[in-house]
């Protein structure tokens, strides 16, 4: 329970100081959201005026105190341009984010763990030698670039589907109730792009972890015994391979959701990513904060259930 | 005299931010002025076959709007989504850049140019039901007239208006102090829209207008829907819906429209264009806008206040191999701040030929030597482009040029609003902007009195024949003072399926008219 509690506390104070990096950051960036508001056509007094009533005149500690105490209460703020809620603008973008890197990072476990167990397994034969060379490979593929290759090949040139884009005319959750199949066509090749990578990182982590207890003396006496070495790994083994590869989940589910925001970009999807992008570019100041954050919080979260998930699988940890 | 204050231009249309990759093939323009196969070259607005009512068009463009109202909002998006599809003037400029009735059915100019009358359609209504008359007209040029927050844009275009009345409800009178030959060609833009009072609090979220068709989704950057608004006056719109996708990325832009997705590409990169002009399934269209692509140089900064280095600068760049490396060949070289939409336009492009000798030698005359010179590229493809251009070549001639990507923001804040830059490459898009070199204070910090003398009176002269005479004494002038080195107008391409017809060809205006657009 003091793990727990430690972790906790360690989590608040990670996203305490994620906020103030990320408000530092966008305080330093050139460029004044109310000139580009104001538009290239304003007069200085009227972005003077557009200055006032956005409160940038404010001293920064007041700004970062307006914003946290925002953010608790649930009040992400308005869009500059356009006074659009935020909260809203964040939402409305989850039902195109959230499946995707869901999508991506079960895709990529799917096919890294068996790949991964069976280059250990064959890691003195060819069939091992060939994953790991093959995964390798992988590795180097950027995501956004297999994006495009499977958008024109699969997309334009063969046509079996989207190139891109998203559900004509859909908004919000209601795409997954009404449109599901349309939907996750979609999202398909977005998703292949972003396991290709993933999956080459898993493979080779798998392959490592479950090689580490592959070596290990409990494995050698579990084989004496007269298991197997499959059976061996099943009873015995993978459990103990899992929590490195626990480790390694967690922090590539943060580097998914980044991915996806550049393979949103490649797919046209009106995501989280073409969001954040669009904000950085008009100097969306709130806005990219609380996404930031948002992405923060998430990060931040798998990795604490990733914490609290070795107690589970670990039970040494359960009696400390 | 007209205070002159800042308007910024650089609402870069279509191909300007479509980030598009490079690519070495080399589809010149030479032979893809690939006219559309069956619209008469008349007015886009001519009737092609009867196309199902209930149809869905999909359209592509690449600036999404940033927010619903056209009366503030700035950025090409806007008009380009709202003006005549959604909201509507007194009077129309077609695509031809003819005047056109529109909300007004017929109006009047006094002969000394002081009175405009115009009466007015008695069946108009708004889109939110309320019927429209010449109180609301009032009340849209009064706002314009008043109202501190307008932009510059619309302030100059009422700034020589005395007043606005409404005798009754189908007449307006509009009162100038001065003869303006350009207010009639403003009002019929954006600064003319006639806007309903009780939507003013919501302008930036939803638009309350007399045209065609009405917002029923807007999502930015991504998308935005407009469907046919069923109680317009006129002829009701022929395709039921439209909806608007916003793509940056011109590749991606380029497979939507190939995998059927997306009927029209409102703006195509020019390296991406080859392969559908040499497509029988698609329409092509090679058009020109009102941008006026230049080189811009601070004149406030020595040694750029030289005009010898300036002409220098000039002779120094070959315009082909910038239009070339930035537009494919697309385009057309000019050599004054005008495009051939301008009524005044006059071909100056030969003033300053390529000629590094000459360069060189206006140079030496200047005293200049070992000049090393900053120039700051915005992020549209075009600058991109022509920024290594213009190092090299002015390399050739002993200029060291610093190229200095910056994104707009910082753009707008240091070069356009500090003069803080020596060279900059932009897009002028707004149409007869050659008023901007009336201004010192524009980013160019032009000072010329003369100048400033014959834009004032080109636009009070008592006929357009003398005002398009004073207008190309400006253009011959400012080319003289080699002020910018003005390399090209900007192109406009696009792509459209075969089964699409009433579409707008000529990109003059800042609207994407949708209203006799077909889709069989």
């Amino acid at each position: 329970m003091r793990f727990v509690a430690r972790r906790v506390a360690t989590f608040l104070a990670s996203l305490l100081a994620a906020s103030l990096v990320v408000f530092a950051v966008m305080a330093v960036l050139p460029g004044d959201p109310a000139t580009v508001a104001a538009g290239t056509e304003a007069t200085p007094e009227q972005v003077q005026a557009l200055r006032q009533e956005f409160g940038l005149d404010a001293p920064a500690p007041e700004r970062y105190a307006d914003w946290i105490g925002g953010l608790v209460t649930g009040d992400l703020g308005e869009t500059f341009l356009g006074g659009r809620s935020i909260t809203t603008e964040i939402g409305s973008r989850l039902p195109v984010t959230l499946p995707l890197a869901a999508l991506g990072m079960v895709l990529a476990v799917l096919v890294a763990v068996p790949l991964g167990v069976l280059a250990a397994l064959g890691h003195r034969r060819t069939s091992g030698t060939v994953i790991s060379a093959v995964s390798q490979l992988g590795i180097a593929f950027p995501a956004f670039w297999a994006g495009i290759i499977l958008s024109t090949v699969v997309g334009v040139r063969l046509g079996w589907l989207p190139a891109n884009g998203w559900v004509p005319g859909a908004s919000g959750w209601s795409v997954w109730t009404e449109e599901p199949w349309e939907a996750f066509q979609r999202l398909i090749l977005p998703a292949v792009s972003l396991a290709l990578v993933q999956s080459a990182i898993l493979t080779r982590y798998v392959r490592s972890a479950v090689l580490e207890v592959l070596r290990e003396d409990w494995l050698r006496t579990a084989r004496a015994k007269g298991l197997t070495r499959a059976q061996a790994l099943r009873r015995h083994g993978l459990r103990n391979a899992a929590i490195p590869v626990v480790t390694v989940l967690g922090l590539q589910l943060a580097a998914v959701v980044v991915g996806a925001v550049v393979v949103e970009n490649v797919f046209t999807l009106p995501g989280l990513g073409s969001k954040l992008i669009d904000g950085i570019n008009n100097r969306e100041v709130v806005l990219v904060q609380d996404i930031v954050m948002l992405l923060t919080v998430v990060a931040l979260v798998v990795n604490l259930l990733v914490d609290l998930a070795y107690v589970v699988i670990d039970p040494r940890l359960r009696h400390r | 005299m007209t205070r002159l204050s800042k308007r910024f231009s650089v609402l870069v249309l279509a191909g300007a931010l479509l980030a598009g990759a490079c690519s070495d093939d080399d589809e010149g323009a030479s032979d893809t002025t690939a006219a559309t196969t069956e619209t008469s070259s008349g007015t886009a607005t001519t009737q092609g076959s009867e196309g199902q009512s209930d149809a869905t068009l999909n359209v592509g463009a690449v600036l999404a709007p940033t927010s619903l109202d056209l009366t503030r909002g700035s950025g090409a998006g806007i008009p380009q989504l709202l003006l005549y599809n959604v909201y509507e003037t007194l009077v129309k400029i077609t695509d031809d850049g003819e005047f056109e009735p529109l909300l007004a059915e017929s109006y009047e100019v006094s002969d000394d140019g002081l009175t405009y009358t115009f009466t007015l359609h008695d069946d108009v209504t708004f889109q939110s039901g309320k019927p429209m008359t010449s109180a609301d007209v009032k009340f849209s040029f009064d706002r314009n007239l008043t109202d501190p927050a307008a932009p510059s844009i619309i302030a100059e275009t009422f700034s020589k208006v005395a007043s606005v009345e409404a005798p009754d409800p189908t007449t307006v009178v509009v009162t100038l102090n001065e003869r303006s030959r350009n207010f009639l060609y403003n009002i019929a833009q954006t600064s003319g829209i006639v806007i309903n009072e009780a939507a003013v609090p919501t302008l930036q979220s939803a638009a309350d207008g007399t045209g065609p068709f009405e917002v029923t989704a807007f999502a930015p950057p991504d998308t935005a829907t407009l469907t046919r608004f069923e109680g317009y006056w006129g002829e009701p719109a022929k395709v039921a819906e439209v909806q608007w996708r916003y793509i940056t990325d011109a590749s991606a832009l380029a497979a939507a429209a190939q995998s059927g997705e997306i009927d029209i590409v409102t703006n195509l990169a020019p390296e991406l264009f080859g392969p559908f002009a040499d497509d029988d399934s698609y329409k092509v269209v090679d058009a020109l806008t009102n941008g006026e692509t230049i080189l811009a140089m601070n004149n406030s900064k020595a040694p750029l206040d030289d005009v010898r280095v300036r002409q220098a600068i000039s002779h120094a760049i070959n315009k082909e191999d910038v239009l070339q490396a930035a537009e494919s060949g697309y385009g057309r070289i000019i050599g004054s701040h005008s495009s051939p939409a301008d009524p005044w336009f006059e071909d100056l492009a030969g003033k300053y030929p390529y000629d590094p000798e000459r360069a060189r030698s206006l140079l030496a005359e200047a005293g200049v030597s070992d000049l090393t010179l900053t120039l700051r590229a915005p992020p549209p493809p075009y600058a991109q482009a022509t920024a290594p251009i213009v190092q090299s070549q002015l390399a050739e001639v002993g200029i060291t040029v610093q190229i200095e990507n910056v994104q707009f923001p910082l753009w707008i804040e240091e070069v356009f609003t500090n003069a803080n830059y020596d060279l900059t490459i932009i897009s002028h898009v707004e149409a007869r902007d050659v008023v901007r070199y009336g201004d010192a204070q524009y980013y160019w910090r032009y000072d010329s009195p003369e100048v400033q003398a014959l834009l004032d009176q080109a636009d009070a002269a008592p006929t357009e024949a003398e005002s398009d005479e004073l207008y190309r004494q400006v253009l011959n002038r400012i080319a003289d003072d080699a002020v910018n080195d003005w390399l090209f107008v900007l192109p406009n391409l696009q792509v459209i399926q075969s089964n699409i017809e009433g579409y707008p060809e000529n990109a003059y205006s800042l609207s994407y008219d949708l209203s006799g657009i077909t889709k069989a």
